[in-house]
């Protein structure tokens, strides 16, 4: 007697792969549904996620405590040196309030006058799918969109890429699939910056002048237009500007948020508007 | 219970855990891979068709947990609960450090396949200089969790399939 077909884990195989080839072509076709499929998933879940976060909090508590007691350590110590940093950047700034007072005027820096939303970060999506990406307490319910910027009062985070009724993923500024106009400040030289996937870098290598002068140390902001970012956004300083380049120049840019330690964001309402 | 219910009390179980406590549970950065492990050991479980078919729903599961374009995972799933279950008759009699050898290895094959997936599909989310460091860590940490969920799987996929027959000759000693 011949097998049935579904008697033969081959053709099985075949059939289920190419059902995920076709859902996969029909989410990179922006076919609805497929995404609404996702995000009600999340949403239906999310109230036990919270119960099951609240109930193994000890747990998870504890694990931090075997696991990342060293980091803890660590944090400790760069918060300590921070705090001494800040002090006595408090006191140069007091000397020199004047011209720093000149200098915000001419780079226009009011970014932090813009409508946000602060959101808290409640981790990072479960597995290891997504290196750059983590996960913020405030969704659609909130009033937040897919696409929208996200700062912190140090600079540029990124901008969310998933947005659930609660929760949102926020896609980092180091995720290799990132882009930002950006403008050096002395120069006013603007060009494409983009994540390479190394932590607190960014690439600027595309649209710069192969001659433009650009030196150690030079402030990075956004530059606005028709990006999702309003313009004048931190992002960081220049710290390789690529001077031996021969035709494609590729400058690292160190972000001035620091990605590793966050613990609020700033979503922006409506950049646009802005 | 059917079973088909009992894969999807387990699935949206698996979901939740590994959005919530599993996201913590990470060695620098990285985590377990628990609904890879249930593919896993439904191909070992419940042979090549059913571990197939419960794959590919726990891929789909896994998709909608990691934001990650539907259909990645379940694309790659079911090929490994497929590859485990034709090993499954080489391992059984084994020892369990080399049945935890290869579900390490299974979880391994597994994340690297999906970085390898997901880059040909334009979603460069793994950091590639620590995508080895990743595959192996991920394995490792994943087969701690292995024992206590076979039995939870065990009883979920293999509900209807004949028990395993002892037969014992006339004459044999065994």
């Amino acid at each position: 007697m011949a097998k049935r077909s579904s008697d033969r884990p081959r053709v099985v195989l075949l059939v289920l792969m190419a059902a995920a080839l076709t859902l996969l072509t029909a989410q990179f076709r922006n076919f609805l549904p497929v995404d609404d499929f996702q995000q009600g998933f999340r949403d239906v879940i999310s109230p036990f996620r919270k119960v099951a976060d609240r109930a193994t909090d000890p747990f998870q508590t504890v694990w931090n405590g075997i696991f990342n007691y060293e980091k803890v350590n660590e944090e400790n110590e760069r918060l300590q040196v921070e705090i001494a940093r800040m002090r006595g950047e408090e006191l140069r700034n007091e000397a020199d309030r004047e011209l720093l007072g000149r200098l915000l005027g001419e780079v226009d820096i009011d970014y932090l006058e813009l409508e946000t939303v602060v959101a808290r970060i409640v981790g990072v999506p479960g597995g290891n799918y997504n290196s750059h990406v983590i996960e913020i307490n405030k969704g659609t319910d909130d009033g937040l969109k897919e696409g929208a910027g996200v700062i912190t009062k140090a600079g540029l985070v990124g901008y969310l890429h998933e947005v659930d009724r609660s929760t949102s993923l926020v896609r980092l500024a180091t995720h290799p699939d990132f882009r930002v106009g950006v403008r050096l400040v002395n120069s006013q030289d603007e060009g494409l910056a983009r994540g390479n996937g190394s932590p607190g870098l960014l690439i600027l290598d595309a649209g710069i002048n192969i001659d433009a002068e650009v030196s150690i140390g030079e402030v990075v902001v956004t530059s606005g237009g028709r990006s999702i970012f309003p313009q004048d956004i931190p992002v960081g300083r220049v710290i390789d500007p690529d001077l031996e380049a021969d035709y494609a120049r590729s400058i690292e840019i160190d972000l001035s948020a620091s990605l590793e330690n966050l613990s609020f964001l700033n979503v922006i309402l409506d950049s646009r508007e802005n | 219970m059917n079973t088909w219910l009992r894969v999807l009390t387990l699935l949206i179980a698996a979901a939740i855990l590994q959005s919530s406590i599993f996201t913590e549970i990470r060695i620098d950065g990285m985590g377990v891979e628990l609904l890879l492990l249930i593919s896993i050991l439904s191909g070992y479980h419940g042979g090549p068709i059913r571990g197939a078919y419960v794959s590919f729903w726990t891929g789909l599961v896994n998709d909608c947990i990691v934001a990650s374009p539907l259909g990645i995972h379940a694309l790659i799933y079911p090929a490994i609960a497929v590859a485990v279950s034709n090993l499954e008759e080489r391992f059984i009699n084994e020892k369990r450090v080399i049945r935890a050898f290869g579900i390490a290895l299974a979880v391994s094959t597994g994340v690297l396949l999906t970085a390898g997936v997901g880059h040909i599909f334009g979603e460069a989310t793994f950091n590639t200089t620590s995508l080895p460091e990743t595959a192996i860590v991920a394995g490792v940490m994943t087969t701690l969790f292995s024992k206590p969920l076979s039995s939870i799987v065990k009883w979920t996929v293999s509900n209807g399939i004949p028990r395993e027959v002892k037969t014992h000759f006339a004459g044999s000693k065994r």
